[in-house]
């Protein structure tokens, strides 16, 4: 799950970077309103946390932008900015949610599944498909009852090919979904997790539609 | 103590009671000198009859003869031969005065305005006691000037009440002033204000404006600090969830890390806020002394030394000439810290951070120049904003240390310019102090 941090303070973007990447997101982060502009060209991304208060551009022009131009991927604003007309111009000015700082790390967290989950249609809990399940709060996957243990990138691929269940993704599409910047992804990277997801699980669960990329099983 | 009604009640009635005096004295003394000539009249008058008046009519006329009762006159006559031959009243028997006409006679303890006159053998002095006179006068002078000693309790109330009216419009003033708050410091309405009073209003109403300016800019600043301060303490907190997420040793260890560096973060942004405050509370008692720059400069970056061997920048003092001048001395010390902070938090590690005291003309200067990524020519004016953490910066800072740097310059009346370092990229800071000659004073 890529996910797009824009915050211009170091200290913070370094620690909520660090959180969410131990949580098993993928985290590209920009410090000012014209780079997030350019960074989300790309349209790679579940999600974006953006602050308001940002140097070249501020966050709620960049938001109405992004909205005006069509985008409905999730926003949420993390800000010091706490006044009730503050947050009622950031959620009608197109935000999904809204987060004073200071906040937990947590409930950060929290709040970013809750609005993937409202994304793909899904009000709780886990993901589930046949004999799989997949918890995005826990982490947990279970394959025919028994829990199942994963690395952060086979986990992060296993959920985005269970977002769309039936959805060919290409491998390009998953290593823009599993790395960020500047992170170095070998050539043959997304095979491997692949290899090691049918492995763990069963070489049923994951198709290769040849020439075009992957898809979850129809019956795993 | 006394209201303005009962000091003006007070100086009316005094005024008026020593005015309606001196005006009595006047009367009394106009008056008597008509009584004067009136009754000189009358005693020549009086003499002038009896000159040739048979003794034997006076006699028959008896007392009668002294003219009116009031008037008190003592007839006397003499004829040469047989003395004394006729008087009105002999229990008050008169002297001879020699002198013929108007004269004045102390006999037995009074005074007496006498007339004398010679016709043949006989001699007639007439008399009057001047305290007669001097009665009659009082008593025209009294007559004149007593009702208006009674108009006074009238002037009294009149003036109780017209001070009262007069007065009004101060009790409105009052009234408006009392809805003061803090929070309401509008101006009081200038409308309809007697004369005298409209400097005074004029005088609170700028009071008022200027006091709900230094409240506005302390409000302004007390929710910019409360804004400000959430930055780092959000950092702090997500630090700490870091320390308590992180896998294993080492993580821990590199998150502990972090926390640190937010809690002095955290600190240093409480201290320049502090440092904010007392600057803005103006305080005036901040004793003005002769400062050595150069002595001053050696001091903090002896301070400074450590900081910068930690960032591996190589921080010096340029040799120079001792330059005096009058100043606040912790102030310019927390000016000259702040400058050689910024520098050295800017400055990549391998880089030089100078400073230097030096002349420009007359004027003595302190510089501080680094290697850093200086500053861009569009963002210079702004980063002297409170709080103003210029574009793109990476270094977490408080974004007050250069508001404070030039609140404490204009203390001293020296300008601050940002310039390009020296052959390159990098930052000079240039603190010119006005010339020797200039005056210094707190602004």
């Amino acid at each position: 799950m890529r996910v797009l941090l824009v915050e211009d303070d170091p200290m913070i973007g370094e620690s909520v970077g660090k959180g969410l990447r131990s949580d098993g997101f993928t985290v590209d982060w920009v410090r000012n309103g014209r780079s997030a502009e350019l960074a989300l060209e790309n349209e790679v991304y579940s999600l974006v946390l953006l602050d308001l208060g940002l140097p070249r551009k501020d966050g709620l022009e960049l938001l109405q932008d992004l909205r005006r131009r069509g985008h409905t991927l999730p926003v949420l604003i993390i800000t010091a900015r706490d006044a009730v007309p503050d947050r009622v111009r950031g959620l009608d000015g197109g935000a999904d949610d809204y987060l004073v700082k200071p906040f937990d790390l947590a409930e950060l967290l929290a709040r970013m599944r809750a609005l993937l989950r409202r994304q793909t249609g899904r009000a709780t809990g886990p993901i589930e498909l046949g004999v799989l399940s997949l918890d995005p709060a826990t982490h947990e996957v279970r394959y025919r009852g028994q829990p199942v243990n994963l690395s952060a990138r086979e986990f992060a691929l296993l959920h985005a090919l269970l977002e769309e269940p039936g959805k060919v993704l290409s491998r390009e599409q998953l290593e823009d979904r599993l790395y960020g910047w500047g992170e170095e992804v070998a050539s043959n990277a997304v095979e491997v997790h692949i290899h090691n997801l049918r492995r763990k699980l069963d070489t049923g669960v994951i198709r290769n539609v040849r020439g075009v990329g992957y898809r979850i099983g129809e019956k795993p | 103590m006394r209201s303005i009604r009962q000091r003006l009640l007070l100086w009316l009635l005094a005024g008026l009671a020593v005015i309606l005096g001196l005006s009595g004295y006047a009367t009394y003394r106009h008056a008597r000198d008509e009584v004067n000539a009136l009754f000189d009249y009358q005693l020549q008058q009086m003499a002038l009859a009896l000159r040739s008046q048979n003794l034997l009519t006076l006699a028959i006329a008896g007392d009668g003869a002294e003219g009116p009762v009031e008037a008190d006159i003592q007839v006397q006559i003499w004829d040469r031969n047989s003395g004394i031959i006729y008087i009105s009243q002999r229990q008050r028997e008169l002297p001879f005065v020699r002198s013929v006409g108007f004269s004045e006679l102390n006999w037995r303890n009074r005074l007496w305005r006498v007339f004398s006159l010679q016709a043949g053998n006989r001699t007639v002095q007439v008399a009057q006691p001047l305290r007669v006179r001097l009665k009659m006068s009082a008593d025209i002078a009294f007559r004149n000037t007593a009702p208006f000693f009674l108009l006074l309790p009238g002037v009294a109330l009149v003036v109780w009440f017209g001070v009262g009216a007069g007065l009004r419009p101060l009790t409105r003033i009052a009234g408006e002033i009392e809805q003061r708050t803090p929070a309401v410091l509008e101006p009081v309405s200038e409308a309809d204000l007697p004369t005298e009073v409209r400097p005074l209003i004029q005088a609170l109403n700028d009071l008022l404006q200027r006091l709900g300016q230094a409240l506005d800019a302390q409000r302004q600043f007390v929710a910019d600090a409360a804004h400000e301060l959430r930055t780092p303490l959000t950092a702090v907190r997500l630090q700490t969830e870091m320390v308590q997420r992180a896998p294993g040793e080492a993580g821990r260890a590199e998150a502990i890390t972090d926390l640190r560096a937010g809690l002095k973060r955290a600190s240093h942004l409480v201290d320049q806020l502090l440092a904010m405050a007392r600057l803005d509370a103006n305080v005036s008692t901040v004793s003005r002394q002769p400062v050595e720059l150069l002595a001053l400069a050696r001091t903090v970056v002896v301070e400074y030394a450590p900081i910068a061997d930690a960032g591996d920048i190589d921080l010096g003092l340029e040799p120079g000439e001792p330059a005096v001048i009058q100043g606040e001395r912790t102030n310019l010390r927390v000016l000259l810290g702040n400058l050689v902070d910024n520098a050295i938090r800017y400055t990549p590690a391998g880089g030089t951070v100078d400073v230097a005291v030096g002349q420009a003309g007359a004027a003595p200067i302190l510089t501080v120049t680094d290697t850093g990524p200086g500053i861009p020519p569009e963002d210079r004016k702004r980063v002297f904003d409170r709080f103003y953490r210029g574009l793109d910066n990476k270094v977490p800072g408080s974004g007050l240390g250069l508001a404070i740097v030039q609140r404490i310059a204009d203390r001293h009346r020296a300008v601050v310019t940002l310039e390009e370092g020296e052959g390159g990229p990098g930052l000079k800071v240039t603190v010119r102090f006005p010339a020797s000659g200039e005056a210094l004073r707190v602004t």
